[in-house]
């Protein structure tokens, strides 16, 4: 394989960021997309994704390189991810046209009475012989499948080391001798591990190829209770700004350094702040080795061992808060980092409602008080497993309400009608809501922020159309 | 935001006409439908979303939240 295109620094893209893009093409040298942001669920079951062909348009007409980041198919479980995804994602790569696309060294699915279920949230991987040779075989099948230069990403743990297991660097290093695929080097990630207790920055970067790293991210973070969270909320921490320096030399076939900020905390940061965050990262970037030479070949291991989907099915069931019997289970619930996970995972899954659903969060927020959504969150996520698609977890959302929740004035109504709304996207076909009261009063009320007062009862049709 | 780069596939939504209502708002907060579909990024932090629409009740300084809170 020839040495991949040396693109600079750039941005994880969101449209949210566009206008930064924009005003200030000096600071961007290329960004990295995530795939499934664009993306929308099955139709039906057995159905592949689809995504957002405006949408993606829009991406793919920005002037700047793009690559591609997966964040819903990991590879790190002993799971095999759905090769049903590879035809969209492949779409989207293709249209962007990204020289690399990367995907996590995670877990998100695992295994319980009912059967398999997607945790949402990104879980640390088992970190034993079999289940990294069985990581490398499936990172191998999605390069195949892709037929594109495929890189993995270690991710944070906010697990204690466990005894017996392979450190951090060794684990990912036979990970990528199994799978011969690139490393993305996430040093927030590297360091937040080794600043919760995990293994030292110096040491996962002695046991890891550095050689194979095609791309660096950084990113800022946030402290919970004692954790540092990988959060993505700020301007990149000192001391990784100082590792990033003292890595980069070190990197010959690096090809991006990408600054990720979630869209949600870019009015917190800035554009002051995040032009210079970039500016500060042009300097290390020109620290790299002066030329990329060719990768070098690497011979692939072919490893045969299968993991056990144990771990996986351990771990995933504590963070979505359910009893899993057996040993493994009972040691990893008495390590206080997989209640991080839960509560992080909670957070997500009330945020993907409140995304989703946002007039109907407000409506119960004014009737039930925070606490009381919380409580009827809570209930919920104790029946049904998480979903990935936002639209999907609020559908399953708006079910457990109807059938246990309070009866309140106007909810079913908003409820339908903010469905009625996502689902036009997805089906491309119409529907009629008809409202038992006056719907501008109330839709406007929510919007807002106050409950209705009294609107006018009746049948007021309300429709929702695509285009 | 600039609709340039809120793009995604558009919702129309028609609702019985009513002079005096604000429409701006309803639209405001419908104009990003997609947003409100797919997976989230990458990252092993906080999703805050959930807490921006306590705050933004708080904000608006509803009454009706705040009561319903002291009740609890």
């Amino acid at each position: 394989m020839g040495g991949l295109p040396a693109l600079g620094v750039g941005l994880t893209y969101w449209p949210r960021l566009g206008p930064f893009v924009e005003a200030y093409p000096e600071s961007v040298d290329l960004l990295e997309f995530q795939p499934e942001t664009v993306w929308l669920p099955p139709r039906a079951a057995g159905q592949a994704c689809t995504y957002d062909a405006s949408a993606l348009d829009a991406v793919a007409a920005l002037p700047h390189p793009k690559i591609a980041h997966g964040v819903g198919f990991p590879v790190g479980g002993a799971r095999r991810p759905d090769p049903a995804h590879v035809p969209p994602l492949r779409a989207v790569v293709d249209r962007i046209g990204a020289p690399w696309v990367s995907e996590h060294l995670a877990v998100n699915t695992a295994g319980g009475p009912e059967g398999e279920y997607c945790t949402a949230f990104l879980l640390p991987p088992a970190q034993t012989p079999e289940a990294a040779v069985t990581a490398g075989r499936h990172a191998r099948e999605v390069a195949d499948a892709l037929g594109r230069p495929f890189a993995v990403e270690p991710g944070v743990s906010y697990l204690r080391p466990r005894p017996g297991e392979m450190a951090d660097g060794e684990y990912v290093a036979t990970v990528l001798a199994e799978s011969g695929c690139g490393l993305l080097l996430d040093l927030h990630n590297v360091w937040t591990n080794a600043r919760n207790g995990r293994q030292p920055v110096d040491e996962f970067l002695a046991q890891v190829p550095l050689d194979r790293v095609w791309e660096v991210h950084v990113a800022g973070g946030s402290e919970y209770e004692g954790y540092w969270l990988d959060a993505h909320s700020d301007v990149v921490p000192d001391p990784v700004m100082a590792l990033a320096r003292e890595v980069m030399p070190d990197l010959p076939n690096v090809g991006a350094l990408i600054f990720e900020l979630l869209p949600m905390f870019y009015d917190g940061v800035g554009p002051d702040r995040l032009r210079a965050q970039l500016d500060a990262l042009r300097g290390v970037w020109a620290l790299r080795p002066p030329s990329c030479p060719a990768l070098p070949a690497r011979p692939v291991v072919t490893g045969s061992a299968v993991a056990s989907t144990a771990w996986d099915d351990a771990i995933g069931g504590l963070a979505v808060g359910r009893d899993v019997p057996g040993d493994l289970a009972a040691s990893l619930a008495g390590d206080p980092g997989v209640r991080v996970f839960a509560m992080l995972l909670g957070e997500l899954r009330g945020s993907m409602v409140a995304r989703a659903l946002k007039l109907t969060t407000r409506l119960l927020l004014l009737h039930l008080g925070e606490a009381g959504l919380r409580d009827l969150l809570a209930k919920y996520w104790a029946t049904e497993y998480p979903r990935l698609f936002a639209v999907r977890e609020a559908e399953g959302f708006a079910a457990f309400v109807r059938a246990h929740g309070p009866r309140l004035p106007h909810l079913d109504d908003v409820m339908t009608f903010e469905l009625a709304l996502l689902n036009v996207v997805i089906d491309d076909a119409g529907a009629t809501i008809v409202f038992g009261a006056e719907p501008n009063e109330v839709l406007g009320a929510l919007a807002a922020g106050r409950l209705p007062e009294s609107p006018a009862a009746g049948s007021y049709p309300v429709v929702v159309a695509p285009g | 935001m600039d609709d340039r780069f809120a793009a995604g596939q558009r919702v129309t939504v028609l609702l019985p006409p009513k002079a005096d209502f604000g429409k701006d708002e309803t639209f405001r907060i419908l104009e990003s439908v997609l947003d409100r579909l797919g997976c989230g990024g990458c990252y092993s932090g906080f999703d805050i979303r959930f807490r921006h629409e306590v705050s933004f009740l708080y904000d608006t300084q509803s009454k009706d939240l705040v009561s319903n809170q002291q009740q609890l």
